[in-house]
């Protein structure tokens, strides 16, 4: 049923796919940019035609989940582990009514539960006219419109005009789908902050084939760093009392200056974990990662100056979608070429087999040094922007937990791939939004997924694969851009 | 092709309808023109969850009443009251995000919460930056409000209750020494179990232990032995539902029998289950006892057991008497905007709600009355009151001054 | 500082270092076994503290039936959990059986949270009733009693197993050579799975005599306590069940005696968590491969 459903579909689109074989991606770029206009034109009217009272804001995704939020599983088992204020009498029958009574708010939420809550289906035929109508309609249209022409003008570009019209139209793109101060600015942020943090952690666990669970920790200390350096320095707060500095300088200088120092000092906790991967591999290093995790959120909790456990109030609230921009590119083009220099080689080197790597030549120390001080570096940064965003840094933010997003960030993406990590951690945002109104089920359905991912596509979705972006240069051009690490494809693990 | 796309016209104009279709346009009496969205961040999950039970149980019962009634009345028009609530977990962090979603995601008026300081002091924050009004009706650690024009509140504050309960125990007990054990990783407790020590201090009861434990810990024996080993007359420990029965049964276990007080984070019910008999005869302050209720409170009070088929504790007692004083600034505003909203609940001056009659001071904190409460076989039984010097202004009050 | 304060904290430390030590049991089990660090040990010892609550609220069993229920169902679970999500990747990656491990383990305690509900819960007042008993001016309850008491006589009875035993004699051998048991006509398969039984039907012992001792139970009781009792494992020298042992013990002692000591310098019980912490990373720089554990030699 569902492979015919697929083979129709696929028949439908083949001539579809066809013709766009090859475009190259300014293309589409344009095709979606010329949507975003077209949403910010008719996007709100044409929302409202279709009975939503808001744009949607994820593409409809978020909307299609909410009317399910009603549901409440609790029911189920609660009976058999009743707390002491529930009176069981026949566990198995309260059970079993509970599921019903689940079933029925179930099919309640597919179809009609309310003047003002839409069903499930009609909220999706909806997000799909809407989408269908503001976005894919007009892309393909412009696409296909323009396809010719810019195929052949990207030809006669110079490399650095290719890139930096790329780049451009991205930018565009971004600020005009996402820059609304609202939801989508959110989001986009936490997703620049989340690529961050994977494709650094990537560095470590994916092309040196460390295995670093503590994540969170170096993102707790840039975090704090930063935000008592423009406590301190450019804002009037409870804590620290008024600035140092005028306040106007805060912003760009004091801003960057600020999450720079939160990285290197990030960086600095970092050779706590360094110093011990000379000596330990494997599972103790791990160990080694997880208790510099566990230290860190310690520590801050015992300093009082920063309001220990209770958390530091009154972060400036200067994390906007530029800011995010610029750190989150800075940081891949970073990575990126880090691991594409003779220095990677090395890196991946140590990954593949550490002894013979040190026979070659390569000098193992100093190449796990740089790519832990990197790796944590990064998260610095990231904790640095994610504390500017949230305006409120605790340490309990830096848990764990946070540790084991990063980590299922890293192995959906793959090991050892950035646009892996890259994807991963926009896939991961938008599910975790997208989640929400599910509420604990959300904690339910993305470890099934970590489980689910690691039994049958270990490698994650792009393991020591690059995903190939067509910038549609001329073959002299683009010749440079060989991955490294696909001769490293068979040779996986241990 | 075309005939497909065409199909495809005809299969979804036939689905939509079927398939609930657009929602409905308004069809009840009352001619709605808009709606007015309140946020509303409770711990629906984490540690303390029986509070944001309460909380949205009394928080849908404002709103479903006020609908009633046609919804609010703002220039002759009708708007529709709605609730967006969000799960804090209890957790600060979470509560932070929640009010940022709810601020700037779903663009909501005002925010009703968070309960506990823990997360109503860092939310209290985000809320005030981003100009959006807040009461949070159970927070009672001064920082929740202070320096913030945005941030207001329903329940007392511990510089008020500290002195209260430090004064029971040295009328009620005669005690000479007092220990504390409280919570250093979270607001409330902190902020409390220093003005309890200062306050007892200046009432002439000697602090013999101060000892601090960690959120989620479990065990306190370590703390409770230096405690018992410090000899001191009463225990004061101002925590949660759910430590509260962990502590006092830890130290009766290792032989302490002297009694231990606590302050109004006691008050949820499912303490009593909780604790069982461990905890019969302990005294706690808090802010209403449903047992000795005026009319205001009897109506609420009946309203909530005839829907929910319990009594309503304190915090949905709180968390009531919050919805009604931001309808009553919103109606005093004649407007949905945030800034006009904020103007109207800093001019409140005197309110009449469930928890009694309170009065604003210069920060918008409520100056108003404390119960003190005694655990009797599975009930909280009211004992006495407690009210700041000089109030209830005039005879508006019913209850006596105790202290 | 009197004898009797002493005596006290001593006895406060052993309840706490054995609750401790009868889950780093099944840490280091599975670890000496597999090579596999079970994230989600934490968690079946929630699980196991649940199970009691079924037994002990719905079925209205008392204290004794209860715990063998608990245990016997949590074996079953820790032996499904094994099949189910351990097994398929004997042969991958072991960092995937560790992020797998982790996996289990937040959907373990998430979704008891999701299908049971938030409230804490406890176990009846008639369950265990506690009585205090004053012997030389410290006190002393049975549950204390109960606690220690039973700890040690799982862990004898552990220990008996692994050394006496020819299942046990199994355990240790395909630790020692997991290639070469196999060989020998030992089913691999059956000895993991034993292995996984004795450890978590520990575990859901110690969650049971956790909530006796501290009856507020909730889903995620289990992730700060699996953790400690984690870095008890690998201080012990993981793999090792003496050692196991012993670093719960040495632990529980760290935690109730920085509190009892540390406060008059104004170290609190924060400083809990940083220390042991701080403990596991000096042993493991000291001695890499813990108090009881034998280096390995990796082959070049």
């Amino acid at each position: 049923m569902l492979s015919a459903i697929r083979n129709r579909f696929s028949r439908l689109v083949a001539p579809l796919r066809e013709r766009l074989q090859g475009t190259p991606l300014l293309v589409y770029q344009l095709g979606i940019l010329g949507a975003v206009v077209i949403e910010q034109w008719v996007g709100k009217d044409f929302a409202r035609t279709l009975a939503f009272r808001k744009i949607p804001k994820l593409f409809g995704i978020v909307d299609i989940f909410e009317p399910f939020s009603n549901l409440d599983f609790s029911g189920i088992l609660g009976p058999f582990f009743p707390s002491p204020s529930m009176t069981v009498s026949n566990p198995v029958s309260q059970s079993a009514g509970a599921i019903g009574d689940l079933i029925q708010t179930f099919v309640n939420a597919l179809f009609y539960q309310g003047r003002r809550d839409p069903g499930f289906f009609s909220v999706l035929i909806r997000v799909v006219v809407y989408d269908l109508v503001i976005y894919v309609l007009p892309t393909l249209i412009i696409v296909l419109l323009l396809r010719g022409v810019i195929t052949r003008f990207l030809r006669t570009l110079p490399r650095w005009a290719n890139i930096g019209i790329h780049l451009v139209l991205f930018y565009l793109i971004i600020v005009g789908w996402g820059g609304d101060g609202g939801t989508r600015e959110l989001v986009l942020i936490f997703m620049g902050i989340n690529i961050m943090l994977s494709v650094s952690l990537n560095l470590v666990n994916g092309y040196m084939g460390e295995f670093s669970v503590g994540h969170a920790g170096f993102m707790a200390v840039g975090a704090y760093v930063s935000s008592v350096i423009t406590m301190v320095l450019f804002a009037d707060t409870r804590v620290f009392g008024p600035p140092l500095l005028p306040p106007e300088w805060g912003l760009p200088f004091g801003f960057i200056i600020a999450l720079i120092a939160g990285g290197i000092a990030a960086a600095i906790a970092g050779l706590l974990v360094a110093f011990p991967s000379f000596r330990t591999r494997g599972d103790y290093l791990a160990i080694v990662t997880l208790a510099v995790n566990f230290i860190v959120q310690g520590v801050i909790n015992n300093l009082e100056v920063v309001g220990g456990p209770r958390g530091l109030n009154g972060v400036p609230l200067w994390t906007n979608l530029n800011w995010t921009l610029l750190f989150t590119l800075i940081s891949l083009g970073l990575i990126y070429n880090l691991v594409n220099s003779t220095f990677g080689k090395g890196i991946i080197a140590v990954r593949e087999d550490e002894i013979a790597a040190e026979l070659m030549g390569v000098n193992t120390r100093r190449v796990k040094l740089v790519a832990f001080l990197v790796s944590s570096f990064i998260a610095g940064m990231a904790g640095g922007l994610f504390a500017h965003q949230l305006a409120y840094v605790n340490p309990g933010v830096f848990g764990i937990l946070k540790s084991t997003e990063v980590l299922v960030m890293v192995y959906l993406g793959g090991m050892g791939s950035i646009s892996g990590s890259v994807i991963a951690a926009v896939i991961f945002t938008i599910l975790i939004e997208a989640l929400r109104p599910l509420a604990v089920l959300k904690w339910v359905v993305v470890p099934l997924i970590l489980i689910l991912l690691m039994i049958y596509r270990p490698q994650g979705l792009f393991g020591f694969r690059e995903l190939n972006l067509n910038l549609g240069m001329s073959r002299s051009a683009s010749r440079k851009k060989i991955v490294t690490s696909e001769a490293s494809d068979a040779i996986t693990g241990d | 092709m075309n005939k497909r796309l065409l199909t495809l016209v005809l299969v979804l104009a036939i689905i939509l309808p079927v398939f609930g279709g657009l929602p409905a346009a308004a069809q009840d009496e009352c001619d709605f023109v808009g709606e007015a969205v309140i946020g509303v961040i409770a711990p629906l999950t984490g540690d303390i969850p029986k509070v944001g039970e309460s909380t949205v149980q009394a928080a849908e019962m404002a709103v479903d009443e006020i609908n009633a009634e046609c919804g609010l009345e703002i220039d002759g028009e009708n708007y529709e009251v709605i609730i967006v609530v969000e799960d804090n977990e209890s957790k600060a962090e979470s509560s932070v995000a929640a009010a940022t979603r709810l601020i700037v995601d779903e663009e909501v008026i005002a925010i009703i919460g968070p309960q506990s300081s823990k997360q109503a002091v860092p939310t209290g924050q985000v809320a005030n930056d981003r100009e959006t009004p807040m009461i949070s009706p159970w927070s009672t650690n001064p920082n929740t409000t202070l320096d913030r024009p945005w941030v207001f509140r329903v329940a007392f504050l511990d510089p008020f209750q500290g002195p209260v309960d430090a004064n029971f125990a040295k009328e009620e007990f005669g005690a000479e020494t007092a220990a504390v054990l409280y919570d250093i990783a979270s607001d409330y407790p902190k902020g409390l179990a220093e003005n309890f020590r200062d306050a007892a201090e200046e009432a002439g009861i000697e602090i013999v232990a101060f000892e601090s434990f960690t959120t989620g810990d479990t065990d306190f024996s370590s703390q409770l032995t230096n405690i018992i080993a410090a000899e001191p007359d009463v225990i004061f420990t101002p925590q949660y539902y759910n430590e509260v029965p962990l502590i006092v049964q830890q130290a009766r276990e290792l032989g302490y029998e002297g009694p231990i007080i606590g302050s109004d984070s006691w008050g949820t019910p499912d303490l009593l289950d909780l604790c069982g008999d461990a905890c019969n005869g302990l005294f706690f302050s808090t802010h209403y006892a449903p047992d000795i209720a005026t009319d205001v409170a009897q109506t609420f009070i009946q309203a909530y057991e005839e829907r929910y088929d319990e009594r309503p504790d304190d915090v949905a007692a709180l968390t009531y008497d919050a919805f009604q004083m931001l309808f009553t600034a919103i109606e005093n505003a004649q407007s949905l905007e945030r800034e006009d909203i904020r103007d109207a609940l800093a001019s409140i001056e005197l309110f009449e709600g469930v928890t009694g009659i309170m009065s604003f001071d210069e920060q918008g904190d409520p100056i108003k009355c404390a119960v003190i409460i005694q655990i009797q076989d599975g009930e909280f039984t009211y004992y006495d009151s407690a009210c700041p010097p000089g109030f209830p202004p005039e005879d508006m009050g019913s209850e006596e001054s105790g202290s | 500082m009197d004898l009797n304060f002493l005596v006290q904290q001593f006895l406060n430390a052993l309840q706490l270092g054995s609750l401790y030590a009868l889950i780093a049991l099944g840490y280091t089990m599975v670890y000496g076994v597999l090579l596999l660090i079970n994230f989600a040990h934490g968690d079946i010892f929630m699980v196991g503290a649940f199970l009691g609550v079924f037994g002990s609220m719905v079925l209205n069993l008392p204290f004794v039936p209860t715990l063998l229920l608990s245990m016997v169902l949590t074996a079953i679970l820790g032996v499904v959990i094994e099949r189910v999500a351990y097994k398929p990747l004997r042969h991958a990656s072991r960092l995937s059986a560790v992020i797998t491990a982790l996996g289990v383990g937040l959907l373990l305690e998430n979704g008891m949270l999701a299908l049971t509900g938030a409230d804490p819960r406890n176990y009846p007042e008639n369950f265990i009733v506690t009585e205090t008993y004053d012997v030389a001016g410290f006190s002393i309850s049975n549950v204390k009693i109960l606690i220690i008491v039973l700890s040690i006589l799982l862990f004898l009875g552990l220990y008996a197993i692994v050394q006496r035993t020819k299942w046990g004699m199994a355990m240790r051998a395909i630790s020692y050579d997991k290639f070469a048991v196999p060989l020998m006509g030992v089913s691999q398969d059956q000895i993991i799975s034993l292995t996984f039984i004795l450890g978590t039907g520990l575990a859901a012992a110690a969650g049971i005599l956790w909530g006796v001792a501290f009856p507020v139970l909730n889903p995620y009781m289990g992730l700060r306590v699996g953790w400690k009792a984690f870095i008890a494992a690998v201080v012990g020298g993981i793999g090792d069940i003496r050692g196991a042992f012993l670093g719960g013990l040495l632990l529980g002692f760290v935690e109730i005696f920085v509190v009892a000591l540390g406060q008059p310098f104004g170290i609190s019980s924060t400083w809990r968590d940083p220390i042991a912490f701080a403990l596991l990373l000096i042993i493991l720089v000291v001695r890499p491969t813990g108090l009881f554990g034998v280096a390995r030699r990796q082959k070049v």
